[in-house]
């Protein structure tokens, strides 16, 4: 480790002396300006570098640390004979450092930004990557390109890895030479710092003093959404990162014009590779483009430059050949780090915007017509219904930000307590009175109006405005300035210094970790901190932690899975564990892990039946693979537990409780499993109807076959003791009941529905959700789950449409503090089969890896959760680890 | 002076307004922005 700690050093430093060459090249000895420059430079020179070995297959820490230190020897023979330059600059330096004064408003500042940092750094170095999309599909690139050492077209049932991914090859600088992920999350925190001191020189740019423009980059960082951002591994800051840099350059052009220090074909440069940057980071890009160009334009006009331009444009405007080779090359370096992705998309699927499509004025251009992967919806072109549409959502719920911060924005902005509190009366304040902002203003509405045009509408959009919030910090500051009354300027700023410790506390844990995870990953020792972790919302519960546990590190693990399903944790943080994608459309699973030589097998799908996809399940119970399964949707995010053991032909008691924090279940009143990976609100789509025996409103539903008894529904959670009473003696053993008389029944605290099946299919809670046969359904009469009075249940075919609809009553749809409990005899326990809950209002059925035929023959056997292995492999284990 | 005056009371408007914003946005977010910190002082 110590070498690999060296060679990063090196590299680092090496990168350090490039990125100085190049600022040399293209500073304009403003200091707001030079930071913003300095910091795009070195992400700029950290990616290319990357992207160079990546690309051609030399991605291996020790070529990337031999030739930086060579570069680092020819920097430091350049630097020994013009040592006395660099001495007068480090001198300039220095003594601006001591010219500095220190007042209590800097100070507070210095504080404010330390506090934020501190809170960055625990995070970069505690929590390993957490967020759904980076495990699912970002970081699986990383993890094969530093494996494979070069950057390709990876394979993987999650398409969406074939995106642009500029921003994946500069987390690739942080993993390389570690061969970990410790400190993968650097790349975020470069793209925030950038975002940052951006905002601070767009500021300075529109005349604010030091102190103020640093006050509203302090605002600005801590937005919530940025905030998470810094450390979440996703792509989309540095998208807005670029923006804002692009914003600055062109403000102060707005502002001060064209001159010596700063010339226009060197903001042209700058303006070009941001642009190129962004959109080989991600095509939105080009749709928060209209902001800076109408910028750019308004900017020209000002100071009737267009004549300049247009010369700053000819190379004959670079006064000397050496400038001219370093303009052409970084244009050509920005170009390649652009394109490469779409090229490569053109080549390998003969769609440069693979998966997505592209059209143009309807018109289908690229791709199939058919999206692939769900979560991908082809855009048509620029709509403006699409920017109706997410404008009203924008405005009508998501910037009130009603449900908790997290990464994925889902149903929310981020914006945060500052943006809503101080920034909207801010902006439309600027809008109407101060002329400083309301070009600024109108350029960042029209970046944001542009992406909600192009964009489709879902509720997802909220990571693809973190470029936006800035204008609610400029607009405020702009305001401070203009509302020049002490006792004003003292109340707002006290106003916003609130708002942003607010912000600040909410986002503490990055809106997913309780204080016992952050706990338990604190105890852990850095290098064993992984996403594969049972504190990370999306390990399975640490399901992935037992597979690197059973699979010798030797092993290739096969893996087939959804195709929005996580799989960067199966690598492990040290990225240990290759993979190999066995695709759906193998036929024999066997023989091809056989010949390819592979061992064990992750299957996430359903063994053979195929997987769904993004089904809004609420809370429902059921069967699978001879164990109780549970499905639930907290906050949009789905959910499955399996536990417990179901046998064939016997009466079993199945309970379920979510308490918002816990989820419990129960088989035969023993608790079998305790979730607590997600926490919140269940969510329901579309209003389902509570169904029992099959949830095909789309098919397949999986329905259940066999004898199904005293389903209940309550909206409280039940102790194990009541829920073995229940188990007992029914729910009519306190007083006996007619099923005439629901009246006892009602008085079971909280139960909101209940059906015996004695003589129908009545609702014996009292609450008149009596459920309706559907299809093929035979109430027995003489047969019942083992309670007192227990005659009567009702029998399901296995056929889909079979089943008891209790309607769409909203009682029977509980986002908290629920209990669903029924009594089942399944005919057979293998296939997954539906019990009771509200049903399925969504989403697609896809084939999967046919896994099911391989365990039926014996060739295959289950040795976890998920996770196979070829009997003969799993068999030689055994018999190695009992010799040892 | 009209000016200052105007300026003064545009300030107090804009305070108003962003006092009136924070309360909207506290009955919506407070109960998911505290829940960390005060599960800190719970246990």
């Amino acid at each position: 480790m110590l070498l690999r700690l060296a060679m990063m050093g090196i590299s680092n430093l090496f990168i350090l002396g490039l990125t100085g060459f190049l600022f040399r090249c293209l500073r304009t000895k403003t200091f707001h300006l030079d930071l913003p420059i300095f910091g795009f430079l070195w992400i700029f020179n950290a990616t290319l570098f990357t992207f160079l070995f990546g690309v051609f297959g030399i991605l291996k820490p020790t070529v990337m640390a031999v030739v930086c230190l060579i570069g680092l020897s020819v920097m430091a023979v350049h630097a020994y004979r013009r040592q006395s330059h660099y001495a007068a600059t480090l001198d300039t330096f220095f003594s601006r450092l001591k010219g500095l004064t220190f007042t209590v408003v800097s100070g507070l500042l210095v504080a404010a930004a330390l506090l934020q940092l501190g809170r960055v750094a625990f995070h970069v170095w505690y929590i390993p990557p957490y967020v759904h999309d980076t495990l699912a599909y970002h970081l699986p690139n990383v993890a094969e390109w530093v494996q494979k050492e070069r950057i390709h077209a990876i394979s993987s049932p999650v398409i969406r890895s074939n995106w642009p991914a500029a921003f994946e090859v500069l987390e690739t600088w942080f993993v390389v030479f570690l061969h970990h992920d410790l400190l993968i999350q650097l790349a975020c925190v470069a793209c925030y710092l950038l975002a940052v001191v951006s905002v601070f020189a767009i500021c300075r740019g529109l005349g604010m003093g030091t102190h103020l423009a640093a006050g509203v980059a302090l605002l600005f960082a801590y937005t919530p959404s940025v905030a998470i951002h810094a450390t979440s591994c996703k792509n989309d800051l540095a998208v807005a990162a670029f923006y804002l840099f692009s914003m600055a350059i062109l403000v102060d052009l707005w502002r001060n014009g064209d001159n010596a220090a700063f010339p226009l074909n060197r903001r042209f440069l700058l303006l070009a590779m941001a642009f190129a940057f962004g959109v080989g980071t991600k095509a939105y890009m080009v749709f928060i483009a209209p902001g800076i160009i109408v910028l750019g334009i308004l900017a020209l006009f000002k100071h009737r430059l267009f004549k300049v331009a247009i010369h700053a444009l000819r190379p004959s405007s670079i006064l000397s050949a050496r400038q001219l080779l370093l303009y052409t090359s970084l244009l050509l370096a920005s170009g390649v780090l652009a394109l490469y992705w779409y090229v490569r998309n053109y080549v390998v699927f003969d769609n440069p915007f693979y998966p997505a499509d592209f059209r143009l004025f309807g018109h289908l251009i690229f791709g199939t017509g058919n999206p692939p992967n769900p979560g991908i919806s082809a855009q048509p072109s620029f709509s403006f219904h699409s920017m109706w549409a997410n404008t009203r959502n924008l405005v009508t719920f998501k910037i009130f930000d009603q449900l908790r911060y997290y990464a994925d924005l889902h149903r929310i902005t981020g914006w945060g307590w500052f943006s809503f509190a101080c920034g909207i009366s801010s902006v439309i304040y600027g809008a109407l009175f101060d002329r400083r902002v309301r070009s600024l203003i109108f350029c960042f509405v029209l970046s944001l109006l542009s992406l909600l045009g192009w964009i489709f509408v879902d509720d997802w959009h909220g990571r693809f405005l973190h470029f936006f919030p800035p204008i609610f910090a400029i607009a405020f500051g702009a305001t401070l300035m203009h509302l020049a009354t002490r006792w004003v300027w003292v109340s707002l700023s006290v106003l916003a210094a609130i708002c942003s410790l607010l912000n600040f506390v909410a986002v503490l844990n990055v809106g997913v970790f309780a204080k016992e995870d952050l706990k338990h990953l604190m105890e852990t020792p850095p290098l064993k901190r992984s996403a594969a972790d049972r504190s990370i919302p999306w390990s399975g519960g640490g399901l992935f932690q037992q597979i690197h546990n059973r699979v010798p590190k030797d092993e290739v693990i096969g893996y087939n899975a959804g195709k929005n399903h996580v799989i960067y944790p199966l690598y492990d943080s040290d990225l240990s564990h290759r993979l190999r994608y066995l695709p759906d459309s193998i036929d024999n699973v066997t023989e091809f892990m056989k010949s390819q030589n592979i061992h064990y097998l992750y299957a996430a799908g359903s063994g053979g039946r195929g997987v769904w996809e993004y089904p809004y399940c609420g809370h429902q119970i059921g069967i699978r693979n001879g164990r109780m399964a549970t499905w639930i949707n907290i906050q949009s995010v789905n959910r499955e537990y399996n536990s417990g053991v179901i046998n064939a032909q016997e009466w079993t008691h199945l309970a379920f409780t979510f308490s918002g924090r816990e989820a419990v279940s129960y088989v035969n009143g023993e608790i079998v499993a305790k979730h607590t990976d997600r926490r919140g609100k269940i969510e329901f789509k579309e209003n389902p109807n509570f169904v029992i025996g099959d949830r095909s409103n789309v098919a397949p539903g999986e329905p259940f076959k066999g004898l199904v008894d005293e389903v209940a529904l309550f909206n409280r959670v039940l102790s194990q003791q009541e829920i073995l009473t229940a188990m007992k003696h029914g729910l009519s053993l306190a007083e006996p009941v007619h099923v005439e008389s629901s009246a006892t029944l009602a008085n079971a605290n909280g139960l909101v529905a209940y059906y015996r099946f004695d003589k129908g299919t009545r609702d014996l809670s009292g609450k008149g959700h009596d459920g309706k046969l559907v299809g093929v359904v035979e109430l027995i009469p003489d047969e019942g789950a083992p309670v007192p009075n227990g005659n009567g249940c009702v029998r399901f075919s296995g056929r889909t449409g079979n089943a008891v609809d209790c309607g769409k009553s909203s009682d029977l749809r509980i986002a908290r503090n629920l209990t669903l409990m029924a009594w089942v005899k399944p005919d057979a326990v293998g296939p997954t089969q539906f019990v009771a809950g509200p049903a399925y209002a969504g989403g697609k059925w896809y084939r999967s890896l046919d896994i099911a035929t391989a365990i039926r023959e014996g060739n295959l056997i289950e040795i976890t959760e998920h996770l196979y292995a070829l009997k003969s492999t799993e068999a030689n284990r055994r018999v190695h680890s009992s010799n040892n | 002076m009209r000016l200052n005056r105007l300026k003064q009371i545009a300030g107090f408007i804009v305070l108003t307004i962003n006092l009136l914003l924070f309360y909207v946005y506290f009955s919506k977010q407070a109960k998911f922005s505290f829940e960390f910190i005060s599960s800190l002082f719970q246990g």
